[in-house]
């Protein structure tokens, strides 16, 4: 079992990228749909008045 | 679509989870390297991975290039963002598997400075595309680059043949045969190759879901202004 820690560590670095970019993904997206349903509320409210 | 990103990401789990069991359970250990040796099943397939990506960058930049239409440039765009990461994941697992086996981190080898020339071609890429903004003309600039780095690509592939390197040819030997002797060995690396394909179609629609978002969003604050 020796070098196990050398696993262990590109193992783990792996699935902290992926699990870190996962989440900054679903955060921009969720930010971006956020920002569009602002601005179409904001159109609308002008095409009403 | 939202159904099939459902289904893709359910396909995904379920490959990735038989992936992690074969590597940590199935595989035998490799009598020369050892326990570490299995670093090679998720190294390799980000690797081709990061091939995949870059190289659907070229193809998406040549397109929009010869074509126009923003659906290959963004395209483009989500798999270079992909490819990123998966490259950088290649140049982090690369030197833990280098420490112990060559008893240094990093050496300038040919395989290692071209991956490392390639990381920092997309890099640019990505950092010309946050700085250009939205729009048709640095979306050129950058699928000019997207086009051009991907030249690096064939070079990382050769450059355990063309130069005297101690980068370990995995899959064809420098003599020609297998590097993986056993069959469990190949069945392993196949499903992790499986399971890399999968991720990257999956983050890329991802990606390109969150860039056809900012493309709406930059139309509706014009038609605001325009008000």
């Amino acid at each position: 079992m020796a070098n196990l820690g050398f696993l262990i560590a590109a193992y783990a670095a792996v699935w902290v990228l992926l699990f870190v970019y996962l989440l900054s993904l679903s955060r921009r997206n969720s930010a971006l749909e956020r920002e569009i349903e602002e601005l179409r509320a904001l159109l609308q409210r002008r095409g009403q008045s | 679509m939202r159904r099939l990103d459902t289904s893709l990401a359910a396909a995904n789990l379920v490959v990735m989870l038989a992936a992690i069991y074969a590597v940590f359970v199935y595989v035998p250990t490799d009598k020369f390297q050892g326990i570490v040796q299995r670093i090679f099943y998720f190294h390799v397939p980000l690797a081709i991975m990061t091939f995949v990506a870059f190289g659907t960058v070229a193809v998406a930049s040549a397109l929009f290039l010869w074509r126009g239409g923003r659906g290959w440039d963004r395209l483009a765009h989500s798999s270079a963002e992909v490819g990123m990461l998966f490259c950088t994941l290649v140049l982090i697992t690369g030197p833990i598997w280098a420490k112990p086996i060559w008893g240094t981190w990093w050496t300038w080898d040919a395989r290692l400075t071209t991956t490392l020339i390639l990381w920092l071609i997309y890099a640019g890429y990505l950092m010309l595309r946050s700085i250009s903004g939205p729009g048709d003309q640095g979306a050129r600039y950058a699928a000019i680059v997207g086009v051009v780095g991907a030249i690096d690509i064939p070079i990382i592939n050769r450059s355990v043949y063309w130069w005297r390197t101690i980068h370990p040819a995995v899959l064809i030997t420098r003599e020609g045969g297998s590097g993986l002797g056993d069959p469990r060995m190949r069945l392993t690396l196949e499903i992790c190759f499986l399971a890399f394909l999968l991720l990257f179609v999956w983050l890329v629609r991802i990606r390109n879901q969150s860039v056809h978002l900012r493309d709406r969003l930059e139309d509706m604050r014009r038609q605001v202004l325009a008000h």
